[in-house]
C-alpha cells in the first residue's frame, strides 16, 4: 500500500519537473556594448539583469512570444531580449578588442544600466541604394 | 678474527685512495657514461633536429603571446573611440538630459532614412535618441565613418510643433555638421594616440577622460558652432535642396520658426549660442532681389 502511493509521489514530482524546465531551443550572442533582459517583451519594460557584448544566452520555448523578441535565460533570470541585440555567431566587442581600455571606462553600475538603456531607447536606421 | 679485521681495514682504505677527492658522486657518475658514442646516433635519428624544431615553435608562441597581450593595451582606432565616447557622454548625462523615458513610434528614423536615400547618401548607420528636456535642442555626435548619434529633445519638437520632414531636415544639417569635421575641430584635443598602444606607456585614467567629456560638454552647451561653420552648412543645405522647392521651402520656413522660437520663448534663448544665428542663416538663402 505505501509502497504504490510512494510510487505515485515520485512520478507526480517528475512530471511537475517537467513541466518547470523550459525547453532550450538554442543558444545566441549578445551584441550590443551592454544591454538589458527585460521582464516583458518591451523596452519599456522592467529590466532583470544586464547583459554584456558576447554573453550567450538560452533561448527558451514560449508560446505567444511577439515578433521581433525572444524568451532567453541568464543565469537566474528569464525574460525577453530584441531579436536585434542577438546573433547566431559571436560578435566582435569593444570589450574584447580593447580590454585595457575598456578597464579605465571604469562604468559602476548604474553606468552600465543607463548604457544598456541606450540601445533600448536608439531609434536606428540604415541607409541603402535603391 | 685479528687478520680478517686487518685485511678488510686495508681493502676500505685502498678504495678511498683510488677515488679523486674533489669528484662529487654525479661528477663521478658522470665519467662513467660517455655520451660522445651516442651523440653521432642521436644526430642520425633526427632527435637533434625534432629538438630545435620545438625550440622554434615555443620561441614563436612565446612572441605570439607577448603580441597578444600587448595587442590588449591599443587605443581604439578612430571608428571605434568616437561612438563610445560619444555614448560614454550621453550616459553621463543621463539625468540631465532624461533620455531613460517611455516614448511612442514617431517615424522620425523612417522619415529620416528616406531624405537621405532621397539625396544619394547611402550606407550611412544612424542612432536617434529622443531626450526629455529642452536643455539640448539637437545635436549630431560623431560615431565614426559613416555613423552618426543624433539627439534630439521632445519639448523642443512640440514647443516648436516640428513635422517628420522639419525634423529630417534639422538632422540633416546636424549631419553636415559631422560630415565636414566640426565636432573635431572645436573640441580641439589631440587625437594622434587612437590606434596606438600604451604597452608599457602610463594607461589612460579619469581625467583623460573627463578631458574628452568636459570638450563635449562645452561643446553641446556653450560654444556650439562659429558663424562661418553655420554658413557653410547652410549653404549646403541650400544646394542640396534647390533641387526639390518643397523640401526647400520647408527648410526656409523652419529656420524662421526657430528664429521667432529664439526671439520670444525664455527657455531656448540659448540656442542662439550653439548655432548662430537663425536669422542671418535665412539671408543666406534668401534669394537676392534683383534691382532694376
Amino acid at each position: 500500500m505505501w509502497q504504490k502511493f510512494g510510487w505515485i509521489f515520485i512520478l507526480a514530482a517528475t512530471q511537475m519537473n517537467f513541466a518547470s524546465a523550459d525547453e532550450v531551443m538554442g543558444r545566441r550572442y549578445f551584441n550590443e556594448f551592454l544591454g538589458h533582459v527585460h521582464k516583458n517583451p518591451s523596452s519599456d519594460s522592467t529590466s532583470l539583469t544586464i547583459v554584456q557584448c558576447q554573453h550567450s544566452v538560452k533561448i527558451l520555448k514560449k508560446e505567444n512570444v511577439p515578433e521581433g523578441w525572444f524568451f532567453v535565460q541568464v543565469g537566474e533570470d528569464k525574460g525577453y531580449v530584441s531579436s536585434k541585440f542577438l546573433s547566431q555567431k559571436r560578435p566582435p566587442c569593444f570589450q574584447e578588442k580593447y580590454p585595457q581600455f575598456y578597464n579605465s571606462l571604469n562604468l559602476d553600475l548604474s553606468e552600465m544600466y543607463f548604457w544598456g538603456k541606450l540601445s533600448d531607447h536608439y531609434l536606428q536606421g540604415r541607409t541603402q541604394a535603391k | 678474527m685479528k687478520y680478517s679485521l686487518l685485511t678488510l681495514l686495508l681493502f676500505s682504505s685502498m678504495q678511498l685512495w683510488s677515488q679523486d677527492p674533489t669528484q662529487t658522486p654525479e661528477e663521478a657518475e658522470k665519467d662513467l657514461l660517455d655520451y660522445t658514442n651516442i651523440k653521432s646516433v642521436l644526430k642520425n635519428d633526427g632527435l637533434m633536429e625534432q629538438k630545435k624544431k620545438k625550440e622554434r615553435i615555443v620561441k614563436e608562441i612565446k612572441k605570439q603571446k607577448k603580441q597578444i597581450s600587448i595587442s590588449r593595451y591599443s587605443y581604439p582606432d578612430k571608428d571605434d573611440f568616437w561612438p563610445q565616447i560619444s555614448e560614454y557622454w550621453l550616459v553621463k548625462n543621463a539625468q540631465l538630459l532624461r533620455w531613460d523615458f517611455p516614448k511612442p513610434e514617431y517615424g522620425i528614423d523612417t522619415a529620416f532614412k528616406g531624405l537621405l536615400e532621397n539625396f544619394g547618401f547611402y550606407n550611412r548607420h544612424f542612432k536617434i535618441l529622443i531626450i526629455n528636456s529642452p536643455k539640448m535642442t539637437h545635436f549630431g555626435l560623431p560615431a565614426g565613418k559613416d555613423q552618426y548619434i543624433f539627439v534630439i529633445s521632445l519639448p523642443f519638437m512640440r514647443t516648436m510643433d516640428l513635422t517628420k520632414v522639419d525634423i529630417a531636415l534639422l538632422l540633416f544639417e546636424d549631419m553636415l555638421r559631422l560630415d565636414e569635421g566640426y565636432f573635431h575641430e572645436n573640441l580641439g584635443l589631440k587625437t594622434d594616440f587612437l590606434g596606438t598602444n600604451f604597452y608599457g606607456k602610463e594607461a589612460p585614467d579619469e581625467k583623460f577622460l573627463k578631458k574628452f567629456l568636459d570638450g563635449y560638454t562645452d561643446i553641446i552647451f556653450n560654444k556650439g558652432f562659429n558663424f562661418q561653420q553655420q554658413f557653410e552648412v547652410t549653404k549646403k543645405m541650400d544646394g542640396y535642396l534647390k533641387a526639390d522647392p518643397v523640401l526647400w521651402n520647408a527648410y526656409f520656413n523652419l529656420l524662421k520658426k526657430i528664429d521667432r522660437l529664439t526671439k520670444n520663448d525664455l527657455l531656448y534663448k540659448d540656442y542662439l549660442k550653439i548655432y548662430p544665428s537663425p536669422e542671418l542663416q535665412i539671408q543666406w538663402i534668401s534669394p537676392q532681389k534683383k534691382v532694376i
